[in-house]
């Protein structure tokens, strides 16, 4: 009786584990992070990336991967995630090491400096959450968060199991593959405006915390011990972004000196790139995007530099014209692209809009049901630059639609009753434009069945790239041209 | 230690996995060892507290019983009287000191005021002994048992202190008799398969009935009963069906789990409830709800007073006793009182209504065996039960007042305007503590004819499976516990 009560239980506690791993999965907040993880760890393994990224969000920025093969071939994937702690940092890194065999490992300290057992959850989780459960992730949780918490990091369910009411179909059906021509690098547009307010020159040293110390030794020992090569950098920031800070140490730059005898005494690069800023010519004010972080320009330096420095001395292979790595020249392409549509979805002038969206590799989209439409002059400024003319035969009305496609106009149509009209381009792109949806008589913009808009009464324009084959924009403007994005 | 919890599901496998390791003749320590621990957890100084009665009510025991052997009748007797009139005393004391003193306070200060005489004593800053409602009537009944020679005299404390502390009821009950009880301590428990699934089911239901219904159901009772004047009409009505199903889950679900780890272990404890809200009359729910608590007062206190032997007036005495002692040992409130003194008013109301509502029958020739005549009693029944229920949940008797003011507020609009949502449970939470009620109501149907464990039990492993897989999904999913929720106490635990 006891043999098969056994038997029974265990079978039963097998299915329920499954499903609790299985519902842990599916609850869990699916977000940029996870994305990327999944693609770096468990999706990607084949690329066997000769150079991996790990750290903070200091290092997200820092180092793009597809610049590193634009200029030097170099294959490389950044795992960093904000507020990576450096115990996580050490954590994952086992789980990189799983599926890639002896990569170059270059790890962002930024983190060093948290006092913190501890730090906020919202920074652990971003990493943990979205490893898959092994005796690494369990020794992670135990690690790295309190005790209160083991259980749900473990079993994501018992932490996110609220969420039953807000899942959507991305939670059943997320693309994690989308985004991975990234390389998991993210990097601002925008400028910081201010000059770096700290003084890096120091040559005394400071100890680091102990915990942070334990782990970034544990890191060293791992890298002796697994043989695979260690780079140290401390990502250009400033320093008294921290200042006063109960959870971080009080001198920073004397610590990153500490840093460097550590990396001396163990044969391992540490390049302090916010030692080097005159060096590089790099520009606090517009190569940063706020006190810590750098921009995309200020990568563009940084990672110019790395990739020098690995090529100078790794001797690392040039994958550029390797037939086996040809999707890397794709993902650069989508990549450039996606970068380059960043300024359109930052801009909110109608006529400097206008002149970034006139391109032959967008389908622009215009649906309006605004009175005042045709009496607008900014906006009959701004379009005219399309070859958009907003006037029909003398015809007043609040109904207007026009299509562009490659530079070309499609349909321009205004008239005082709704309009709707479908296309059909490049044989698979289907487009049904309204100025008056059906449900609820605003204008509707609908890409192969999905809706781009988010129904606003005015003026609506769409911005597909048939290069990426995505929406990269959608806006609408009021009477005032002012813009709103969805 | 909650009995909801993963600290407890880990200490009820380790008691389970020792309990049936270990040779039979140490069972009963390790099980007393568990329960004290268990206790403890919550607040060790209080252990002391229930050690206190144990031992008082053990003695009282021997006592008793070396009492009988006096040849002399009129003296046994005497001192037999004593030595329960000691064991009460003292219990009812502690229980007074720890439960009522500041009622009872309160309340005589107020008294005097009327008469313009003030008085100030100090009031008691002890926190209320868990459980101790519970164990001190379960220990009391060893007492009469003993006196009434229904047990013998336990001449081993330590089985004695298990029948008081033992884990899966000394919080919330089931209240057992010592008759029912103690000899079980004496019993060899083996390890029986079909027995510990059994008790596994009934915990699993227990866990269910908790976190995903009545824990739901709270939130919205909380939002309307803190600030009753700010909610009128349906909002009032529902926050009130609600607690009507909130409270009885609730309880209903620390039995089940009180019951199904005993019954692991191979105890048998009372089923404190049979479907009490498809009773057809007041007295057929005091039947059914609370069994153990009916059936003790019933046996130490109604029939002692002389129940309905001595007359009609008596008797109606009696039950409002009864009822009015049954509110008090809930808590320490007039709220309560009024809450059991309604019950009272009632049962003596149907006992003095019934010569008319056979008349009326008689005349209007009105058929009584129909389904329709027995659902309007029912319905009649739940109405009256969830009246009084306003009383209980009331913070204070001017907010039941206000309660029941506000329910006649005629607003139906609430229920289609989304409002309804509004009162921290949003629409999705809502429709699950709807199909929650319906789910406890559709059991309880089922279950007046059927065991629905043996039911399962003759389904396929497929079936059977699915439904205990089921069930621990919708826990793990729809389940009020975790980051954002701080886990509902049982209402019954704090009393």
């Amino acid at each position: 009786m006891v043999k098969k009560a056994f038997l029974k239980g265990s079978i039963f506690v097998i299915i329920l584990f499954l499903i609790i791993v299985t519902l842990g999965s599916l609850f869990i907040i699916k977000t940029n992070n996870g994305a990327k993880l999944t693609q770096g760890l468990y999706t990607n393994t084949g690329d066997s990336f000769d150079v991996v990224l790990l750290g903070s969000s200091h290092m997200e920025a820092l180092i793009s991967p597809n610049m590193l093969w634009n200029q030097y071939g170099i294959t490389s994937f950044n795992y960093a995630t904000g507020g990576q702690p450096i115990d996580v940092t050490y954590y994952l890194l086992k789980e990189v090491l799983k599926k890639h065999n002896k990569p170059i490992v270059v790890v962002d300290l930024y983190y060093l400096g948290s006092t913190n057992k501890f730090p906020d959850e919202g920074y652990t989780i971003t990493a943990l959450d979205n490893l898959k459960l092994s005796l690494n992730k369990v020794q992670a949780v135990i690690n790295c968060t309190p005790l209160k918490e083991w259980f749900n990091y473990i079993f994501p369910i018992f932490k996110y199991h609220d969420r039953w009411k807000q899942l959507t179909k991305k939670d059943f059906n997320y693309d994690t593959s989308e985004t991975y021509y990234k390389k998991g690098f993210v990097a601002s547009h925008f400028l910081y405006g201010l000059e770096n307010a700290s003084n890096s020159s120091s040559t005394e040293m400071a100890n680091l915390p102990p915990r942070t110390e334990e782990y970034l030794n544990k890191i060293i020992d791992l890298s002796k011990k697994k043989g695979f090569k260690l780079i140290f950098t401390n990502a250009p920031h400033d320093y008294t972004q921290t200042t006063g800070s109960k959870t971080w140490v009080s001198q920073p730059a004397k610590m990153f000196n500490k840093v460097a005898e550590i990396a001396k005494k163990n044969n391992i690069p540490f390049i302090n790139y916010n030692k080097m800023t005159g060096q590089m010519n790099f520009n606090f004010k517009t190569d940063m995007v706020n006190i810590g972080h750098l921009n995309i320009f200020g990568s563009e330096i940084v990672t110019s530099n790395l990739g020098k420095y690995l090529k100078d001395n790794y001797g690392l292979t040039d994958h550029r014209n390797d037939s086996k790595y040809k999707n890397w020249n794709t993902g650069f392409t989508i990549n450039s692209r996606v970068e380059s549509d960043v300024d359109i979805t930052n801009e909110l002038d109608i006529k400097k809009y206008v002149s970034l969206i006139k391109n032959n590799d967008y389908i622009i989209v215009v649906s309006s049901n605004d009175n005042g439409i045709s009496e607008n002059i900014g906006l009959k400024g701004a379009l005219s630059q399309l070859g958009l003319m907003l006037q029909s035969n003398n015809i007043v009305g609040s109904n207007y639609l026009a299509v562009i496609n490659g530079g070309k106009v499609e349909s321009e149509m205004l008239n005082s009753y709704k309009l709707t009209k479908t296309f059909v381009f490049d044989k698979d792109i289907n487009l049904k434009v309204s100025t008056s949806s059906a449900d609820n008589n605003m204008p509707s913009i609908i890409l192969n069945g999905v809706e781009c808009l988010n129904k606003q009464n005015g003026t609506n324009i769409v911005v597909y790239d048939k290069i990426i084959k995505k929406v990269i924009d959608n806006i609408y403007l009021n009477s005032n041209n002012t813009f709103t994005r969805k | 230690m909650q009995f909801i919890s993963l600290s407890f599901l880990l200490f009820f496998l380790v008691i389970s996995i020792f309990y049936f390791i270990i040779p039979y003749k140490f069972q009963w320590a390790w099980l007393l060892i568990c329960s004290y621990f268990f206790y403890t957890t919550v607040n060790p100084k209080y252990a002391l507290l229930i050690a206190t009665s144990t031992i008082i009510t053990y003695l009282s025991g021997l006592l008793i019983e070396n009492a009988d052997k006096i040849n002399n009748k009129k003296n046994s007797t005497k001192l037999k009287k004593f030595w329960v009139l000691a064991s009460f005393s003292s219990n009812l004391g502690i229980l007074f000191l720890f439960k009522y003193y500041n009622f009872f306070n309160d309340s005589l200060t107020r008294i005097l005021n009327l008469f313009s005489i003030s008085i100030h004593m100090p009031f008691s800053k002890y926190l209320l002994p868990l459980g101790i409602s519970f164990y001190t009537l379960q220990a009391l009944s060893y007492t009469m048992d003993v006196y009434r020679k229904d047990v013998s005299a336990e001449k081993n404390l330590g089985k004695y202190a298990l029948f008081v502390s033992f884990f899966p009821q000394v919080v919330a009950g089931p209240i057992e008799k010592s008759k029912n009880m103690l000899h079980q301590f004496n019993e060899k428990h083996f390890f029986n398969y079909d027995r510990v699934k059994n008790g596994l089911l009934l915990i699993l239901w227990g866990v269910m009935v908790k976190i995903v219904i009545a824990d739901r159901l709270a939130i919205l009772v909380k939002t309307v009963y803190t600030n009753p004047n700010n909610y009128k009409g349906f909002a009032t009505i529902i926050a009130t069906l609600f607690f009507t199903f909130q409270i009885y889950c609730d309880f209903l679900s620390y039995s089940n789990i009180a019951r199904g780890a005993a019954e692991v272990l191979g105890f048998k404890v009372t089923n404190n409830f049979r479907q009490p809200y498809l009773s057809k009359s007041i007295k057929e729910f005091w039947s059914c709800w609370h069994i153990s608590l009916t059936s003790w007062f019933k046996d130490y206190v109604y029939f002692p007073l002389g129940g309905n032997r001595r007359g009609k007036l008596i008797t109606y005495c009696n039950i409002m006793i009864i009822f009015l002692v049954s509110g008090l040992w809930h808590g320490a409130t007039s709220t309560f009182v009024i809450w059991g003194g309604l019950h009272g008013l009632y049962q003596i109301s149907a006992y003095l209504l019934k010569p008319a509502k056979v008349k009326i029958i008689k005349t209007f020739k009105i058929k009584t065996k129909i389904f329709s005549f027995k659902l309007l009693q029912v319905l009649i029944t739940f109405l009256l039960v969830n009246f009084a229920w306003i009383f209980f949940r009331a913070t204070s008797f001017l907010n039941a007042i206000t309660v029941i003011k506000n329910i006649f507020y005629f607003n139906p609009w609430v229920l289609l305007d989304g409002s309804i949502f509004k009162l921290g449970l949003g629409s999705f939470d809502f429709s699950v503590a709807i199909i929650g009620i319906f789910l406890v109501l559709t059991v309880d149907i089922m279950g007046r004819t059927k065991d629905l464990r043996i039911q399962l039990s003759k389904q396929n492993i497929i079936f059977r499976w699915s439904a205990y897989i089921g069930a621990v999904v919708v826990i793990l999913i729809l389940g009020m516990y975790g980051p954002g929720y701080s886990m509902q106490q049982f209402i019954y635990s704090q009393f």
